[in-house]
């Protein structure tokens, strides 16, 4: 082993750790990792902006600018308190028919939009109803980021690290319907039973409590109907982009941009309320990301360690996709999966090459360990870290360790799930 | 004119004041912020009255304005029956609030100086050194307003005119 990898391992491990540990902020720890690859020279300018297979996964990139802006624009027509408050009526103020309402609309909109954004919109109407209603507010934003780390799962763009997945392995976005949609719609019945179980002291029904809640007028919350036709007309036309990718040829990433500049154009605001929402932090640390990994792809590690997973997993794919599910979920649970997808995905893609189509599984298998992990602790995913830190604001915090006793059930119980359904569905 | 001709005694308020205490001396006195003091009873800071207003208004309803206009009007009275609960603490620690320390300035400072150090300072408030801890005296913006537009009318100017 050369000096010049052991140094690369050594930058990739110190990031990492930093990453893990919030020492810094991530994009930091990010960008200097990245730094310190160049002046080792694992890695240069043409290998960093134009090599596909080591360098900046520009689709990745653009695909989450584009979906940034055109969610930015889209939250602010007031559509999801609208959605979350008619729910609320439609459920007579009943906490767990609320409830289960609330995790539904969390994990479809999950799918389609950032996690993180999700739960952004969806916690402050949620602290609204619960404070009408007089229950504890915990159980319900427990509920909705599980369920949204859960729904983000389902499709291409609902999670960053299904966009990296898609992106190195070349799947589409009728790809990630056709073989994980199924099976969240399953871990979405599974979970709202297990809510009732879990959430059961919450729901305590007030009648004079859930008048209250009738008594919300919905439909003041859409602040300028114009913009909100403007905004589903655009984000029809970027999901049947998607689905219609086999016919366009046009990448998740160009329909995207082009989603965003026609939504752009059609909603006529002011810059700072069309970019505002946009995460150039976020952006910027997947950057620094895939020139850490690039490197370590340029220096042959990742070449290696894919050999080295060929030869332990032989032709054996079904008990790889399991392992590959089960530690992904476990390390999930305690490091951002991002950075865990990002590493792994070119190993994956190895394997999938030496494998050809009986390896394929392992993309699913990587997406759903990695995903439905982050539930498992308070820290697990971008989105809980948000959550709590609202929580906190509003008066009812939520610990690590109350989390973490609910997500230390949930985890489990879909990645036992999400395993059978890979088994049965790949390999028997 | 100097700081000491346009300083007034204001009521001071702790960590523990609640939100309706804090609210009926800015409606009563027409106050434009409140003083801060600290567990000794000297003065540490200034919140504007629009800060109060924050802590007034469901902390929901300021990550999500829009939530704002789905209350009736029995709906939004509900509101404030947390009021009594919720402390000025609330304000000094949410880190969305700019608290701002109290800036002193000397009973001699000129009205513009005391004018210089209030912009620069973004405070409606300040300090006139030189009072007793138990009886501080303040300098207000509106008393700096009004005292400029005094100045202005003596140079020629008729109140009112462009």
């Amino acid at each position: 082993m050369s000096v010049q990898i052991v140094l690369a391992l050594a930058v990739f491990a110190g990031a990492y750790v930093l990453i893990a540990t919030e020492k810094v902020p991530r994009v930091t720890a990010s960008l200097g990792g990245a730094a310190a690859m160049i002046l080792i020279g694992a890695t240069d300018d043409h290998g960093i902006f134009f090599s596909e297979d080591s360098g900046i996964d520009w689709n990745v990139i653009f695909l989450l600018l584009g979906m940034m802006i055109i969610v930015g624009i889209l939250r602010q027509t007031g559509l999801f308190e609208f959605l979350a408050i008619w729910a609320a009526k439609k459920a007579r103020g009943r906490p767990y028919a609320i409830m289960v309402m609330l995790v539904v609309i969390t994990a479809v909109l999950s799918a389609f939009l950032d996690n993180v954004t999700t739960v952004l919109l969806v916690a402050p109407v949620t602290l609204l109803v619960c404070g009408r209603l007089a229950v504890p507010s915990a159980p319900f934003l427990i509920a909705e980021v599980m369920a949204s780390n859960i729904g983000g799962t389902a499709t291409l763009i609902g999670d960053p690290p299904n966009i990296i997945i898609a992106s190195r392995g070349g799947l589409t976005f009728n790809d990630f319907i056709v073989n994980l949609a199924p099976l969240i719609a399953v871990l979405l019945l599974v979970f709202i039973v297990l809510c009732r179980v879990l959430f059961r002291s919450a729901f305590r029904y007030q009648p004079e409590r859930a008048a209250r809640i009738m008594a919300l007028k919905e439909r003041e919350a859409i602040a300028e109907k114009a913009l909100l036709v403007k905004c589903l007309v655009v984000l029809g036309l970027v999901l049947f982009g998607f689905i219609a990718h086999p016919l366009t040829g046009l990448a998740p990433a160009i329909v995207a941009m082009l989603g965003a500049g026609l939504l752009v154009m059609l909603a006529r605001l002011e810059p700072q309320k069309v970019f505002g929402d946009v995460e150039w932090e976020t952006l910027v640390f997947f950057a620094g990301l895939f020139i850490m990994v690039g490197s370590l792809v340029n220096l042959g590690v990742i070449a290696a360690v894919g050999q080295t997973a060929a030869a332990i997993v032989g032709t054996d794919y079904g008990l790889a996709a399991i392992w590959l599910t089960v530690v992904s979920a476990v390390a999930s649970g305690v490091i951002d999966n991002i950075p865990y997808v990002a590493t792994l995905a070119p190993i994956t893609d190895d394997l999938v090459r030496a494998g050809g189509a009986a390896a394929q599984p392992l993309w699913w298998a990587l997406a759903l360990g990695a995903d439905l992990g982050g539930n498992a602790t308070a820290v697990g995913a971008s989105a809980n870290v948000v959550v709590i830190g609202i929580a906190k604001r509003h008066g009812e915090p939520i610990t690590f360790w109350t989390f973490t006793k609910y997500g230390l059930i949930v985890m489990p119980v879909t990645i036992a799930i999400a395993v059978l359904y890979l088994w049965m569905r790949y390999f028997v | 004119m100097r700081a000491a001709d346009l300083q007034v005694a204001l009521p001071v308020v702790r960590r523990e004041t609640t939100a309706v205490e804090a609210a009926r001396l800015i409606a009563e006195g027409g106050l434009v912020g409140l003083v801060i003091a600290n567990d000794a009873g000297t003065p540490v800071a200034i919140l504007s009255a629009v800060d109060v207003l924050q802590l007034m208004v469901p902390d929901y309803v300021l990550d999500d304005p829009s939530l704002a206009g789905v209350f009736d009007e029995k709906g939004a009275a509900e509101l404030w029956e947390s009021l009594d609960r919720r402390t000025i603490a609330e304000l000094m620690d949410d880190n969305r609030v700019a608290v701002r320390k109290i800036l002193a300035v000397d009973p001699g400072d000129t009205l513009i100086e005391v004018a210089a150090r209030m912009v620069e300072a973004r405070t409606q408030i300040v300090r006139v050194k030189g009072a007793p801890r138990e009886s501080p005296v303040f300098v207000t913006l509106p008393s700096v307003m009004s005292a400029i537009l005094q100045d202005w009318s003596g140079t020629g100017h008729e109140s009112g005119s462009a």
